[in-house]
């Protein structure tokens, strides 16, 4: 995890624009030498910045950027081993397929054989064989997105930046890109540098993720870290759902909650300290409340006020005190018991899928 | 659905009446031009009466030395100015596309809109003032080319303008990302994107030189007279059919430069529209797509 190893190092890197506007604030970050790191968060949390900093496009008003250990300083884009997938794809609508993809090559001075070459191989390798003499503008959505792919990677860049590259498609067709983006990316084995504000996405075809709330990292690390174990509340509520409930630690694995129901849970706070409980949706179960929870297991008492229907799960909302409630994701299988609004029901947990989070 | 029948049947008549108003705007419009077209090839010597097809008029038109000399002014006035103006509205355009923070910046854009707002006849007394006071440039085709480069300046830019408008700022970075200097990707990105807008404001920019009469006969001096103050001047002394024949050459010239600016802005909106429709189409394309995927 040396500086000389990392891809893109950024430190201390702050963006303001004008006065009042802090875009990026004081990031540190290390994003390792063909690693898939997404910048994950909300709009306007700066990630989007961030990765206009790393590609060139802006300049951080302090700190600095390295590239493969190279400072970059006030390198403008064209001089950067970097390449940009852009959100709107930004194809050059008056250049074909193959003179868009060749654009990059051309301007490097590469000579003319080597460019039909290569543009070649790119088309191949981001499947549009045939569309060479197309223009962008006879290209569907998901045609347009690999030929901005393709264009970006037949410079052989070190790392490659994509800015929300599937932001546009449809949702099956997102889906069908995420899987051809990760081959992708195992097949040229450079980095790549993804900003997505879809969590999901993030999750699925990440190495590690950082995930990014108002300027600043509010974690970084695998999909498992970010989902399991959040750092913190906005982690805690951006990344998948997450049930917040309101508790004061007792004793190290066991905290109290607003009803006065003491449960244990994943802790590391001093006693006395006000917290909050979060626990994932699906990993609750739910109980017929005359029936006998398993022993090891949290348990809370309550009543269904609430369900939803989502298709491959349902969600029932749970009372479990005057002022909480809680919502259980169940997965919609045939021997699946249904329950009714008003229904008595024990609700049961493992202590590991409860965590404290201080805050 | 009573109304709507109601409005079907009353329909042919609006039809017919506006059908009718439109062929008489028309003819206001185009009659005048077609008398003085058809007049042009009249051998008689009175401007209303027809003699007969003759090309006397056009041949007399071009042996007079005068007439020649305000063509030629007029062209090359025309050619300069627009040439001139072209290149400075378009880099105006692009830097208040641009640099959105500079001081000042509201006021350039305000007074870049004045030489079209302002009356003719306003300008050509403040140019007038202007070449005359400071004395630096004498009046003639210098100074016509001056005025004109500083009315044509507003108009081009205001057409590169609203191209600039349509133009996806991430094609400069994507040029940049990919490699390309700031001079290349404005030659290589920018101004072929811009181009229509570019050709459509120089067309503009021509056409409006070549017609100018008010400001050129106030900055013009002796000898530099443009064909249209010629013309103007001509007509107040005596009417001949000379006149016609200048007047028809005059009106090809400026339609061929109309149709042509036409076919270019044309050709602007499209592209915008077609940029507009994308999120529908999109659908059945990604749908042909997918198929195509299946099919492999």
């Amino acid at each position: 995890m040396t500086e000389r190893t990392s891809a893109v190092s950024l430190h201390s890197v702050t963006k303001r624009f004008g006065e009042d506007v802090v875009a990026v604030d004081d990031i540190d970050l290390q994003i390792q030498d063909g690693e898939f790191f997404s910048l994950l968060g909300p709009s306007g949390c700066g990630k989007t910045t961030t990765l206009r900093i790393i590609a060139g496009l802006e300049f951080p008003t302090e700190g600095s950027v390295r590239i493969f250990g190279e400072e970059m300083g006030l390198r403008p884009p064209n001089k950067r081993p970097v390449n940009t997938v852009f959100q709107s794809y930004a194809l050059f609508p008056h250049m074909n397929v193959a003179d868009n993809v060749g654009f990059g090559l051309r301007m490097k001075k590469v000579d003319d054989s080597e460019v039909r070459r290569r543009v070649g191989e790119a088309i191949d390798l981001v499947r549009l064989t045939g569309l060479e003499k197309r223009s962008p503008k006879e290209l569907s959505g998901g045609e347009q997105q690999r030929v901005a792919l393709a264009r970006a990677l037949v410079n052989q860049p070190k790392v490659l930046l994509l800015d929300e590259p599937l932001g546009a498609l449809d949702l099956k067709l997102r889906q069908t890109m995420q899987l051809e983006l990760k081959d992708i990316q195992h097949e040229v084995g450079i980095t790549f540098v993804y900003v997505t504000h879809d969590q999901g996405e993030a999750l699925t075809m990440s190495d590690r993720i950082g995930v990014m709330s108002e300027g600043r990292l509010a974690q970084v690390g695998s999909a498992e870290d970010v989902y399991e174990s959040p750092q913190n509340l906005f982690v805690a509520g951006f990344v998948g759902e997450m049930c917040l409930l309101p508790a004061v630690i007792v004793e190290p694995g066991t905290v109290r909650l607003n009803g006065g129901e003491v449960i244990r849970a994943r802790t590391s706070a001093p006693n006395g300290t006000p917290v909050t409980l979060t626990v994932r949706p699906e990993k609750l179960h739910i109980y017929s409340a005359t029936s006998e929870a398993p022993p090891g297991r949290n348990a809370l008492k309550g009543s269904i006020v609430r369900q939803t229907f989502f298709g491959e799960s349902l969600v029932y909302e749970v009372q479990i005190s005057r002022s909480d409630t809680i919502e259980v994701r169940v997965e919609n299988i045939p021997s699946i018991r249904r329950w009714s609004v008003g229904d008595q029901v024990i609700i049961d947990f493992h202590p590991e899928a409860a965590m404290a989070i201080t805050e | 659905m009573t109304r709507l029948h109601h409005g079907a049947a009353a329909r042919p008549g609006v039809d017919r009446s506006l059908a009718i108003f439109g062929s008489l705007v028309f003819a206001f419009l185009y009659l005048p031009i077609l008398v003085v077209v058809v007049f042009s090839f009249s051998g008689s010597e009175s401007v209303g009466r027809w003699g007969g097809f003759s090309l006397r008029w056009y041949e007399q038109m071009l042996k007079n030395e005068q007439l020649l000399n305000a063509l030629e002014n007029s062209v090359v006035v025309a050619l300069v100015s627009t040439v001139v103006a072209t290149v400075l509205g378009t880099a105006a355009a692009l830097s208040l596309d641009r640099y959105r923070r500079w001081v000042g910046r509201g006021a350039f854009d305000g007074l870049l809109y004045l030489p079209i707002i302002i009356p003719d006849v306003t300008m050509a007394v403040m140019l007038l003032l202007w070449f005359t006071s400071t004395g630096v440039i004498p009046l003639g085709r210098g100074s016509i080319t001056l005025a004109h480069i500083a009315f044509n300046i507003s108009f081009v830019a205001i057409v590169v303008r609203a191209r600039l408008a349509h133009m996806d700022p991430a094609m400069e970075d994507a040029a940049a990302d990919l490699y390309a200097n700031r001079w290349q990707a404005f030659r290589r990105v920018t101004l072929p994107l811009i181009m229509p807008g570019v050709l459509g404001g120089a067309l503009l920019a021509l056409t409006l030189s070549l017609d100018d009469v008010v400001i050129t006969s106030f900055v013009q001096g002796p000898g530099s007279t443009t064909l249209p103050v010629y013309v103007f001047g001509l007509i107040r002394r005596t009417v001949t059919p000379v006149i016609n024949a200048v007047s028809t050459l005059m009106i090809a010239v400026s339609m061929v430069l109309v149709l042509a600016s036409l076919t270019l802005q044309n050709r602007t909106g499209r592209r915008t529209e077609s940029k507009g429709d994308r999120p529908m189409k999109r659908k059945p394309l990604i749908e042909k797509a997918e198929s195509r995927e299946n099919q492999q």
